[in-house]
């Protein structure tokens, strides 16, 4: 199997919020409204949690092939809120202790992770 | 949509909160597209894999509908079984697993599952949020 899940990455923009708003019918204020959104222990806009990890099946297809994707598995949490502007990179790496599985992560352009997780492709052992 | 404000105190675990019917056509691949570029390996009559959280949330958000603003996701465990395709209509079902209040946070999570019009099962999702009120 291969040891990496090869990088994605996304610029996070407020027109790029807004759009995925519209097609997921999330209108929660504190993606959308920077007055609601200061007052929230947010601090601020933060970018729908999904908008990054979707990254991660994007890395799964690019690296393993979109079939890979169709019985697959994968668990994360959100770790670090997304900032307007961001740029978010989705990467793995083979976790040899879990055969099959590999440790994700999204990072923001600091390096700092926004999700952790792992996910297993199709025909990898469960 | 439901008739009340879906509070904390109002979720009820292990109670259905619906079915939501979901097409998937050709405008719902283009406005994922343009939120994330042509799909890994060229763009078919398929939904690219990424586009799971985008119906399970659709469905998700509507079957929760009318909820507090200002909730935030922690965590979601998916299983992709199949890709849908255009054309395909889709029914995702949701029920609250559980619920608890944490750290003064309001946990809940919730498990969803996605069938196509064969009742062939597409995903399953276990999403774990903080409610805002």
């Amino acid at each position: 199997m291969q040891n990496e899940i090869l990088p994605v990455s996304l610029k996070i923009t407020q027109d790029r919020i807004n759009a995925y708003a519209g097609i997921t019918g999330d209108p929660n204020p504190i993606h959308l409204d920077a007055a609601f959104a200061a007052k929230t222990e947010m601090g601020g806009i933060i970018a729908h949690g999904t908008l990054s990890m979707n990254l991660i099946l994007r890395a799964m297809a690019e690296t393993f092939g979109p079939d890979a994707c169709d019985d697959a598995e994968m668990d994360i949490r959100f770790v670090k809120p997304v900032r307007v502007d961001d740029v978010v990179t989705a990467s793995g790496t083979h976790d040899r202790e879990q055969p099959g599985r590999y440790n994700v992560q999204v990072a923001n352009q600091a390096g700092e992770p926004v999700i952790v997780g792992w996910v297993r492709p199709a025909g990898a052992p469960a | 949509m439901l008739s009340e404000l879906l509070t904390f105190d109002r979720i009820e675990i292990g109670q259905s909160l619906g079915v939501h019917e979901s097409i998937i056509d050709q405008a719902a691949l283009d406005r994922w597209r343009a939120v994330y570029g042509d799909d890994v390996g060229g763009n078919t009559d398929a939904a690219p894999p990424d586009m799971v959280s985008g119906i399970v949330m659709a469905a998700q958000l509507e079957l929760t509908n009318p909820h507090p603003d200002g909730g935030l996701h922690a965590g979601q465990q998916y299983v992709l079984h199949r890709r849908p395709v255009i054309g395909d209509t889709l029914r995702t079902s949701s029920v609250p697993l559980s619920k608890e209040v944490r750290k003064g946070r309001r946990w809940v999570q919730m498990k969803t599952e996605t069938r196509d019009q064969q009742d062939r099962l597409i995903y399953e999702a276990v999403l774990t949020m903080i409610w805002a009120a």
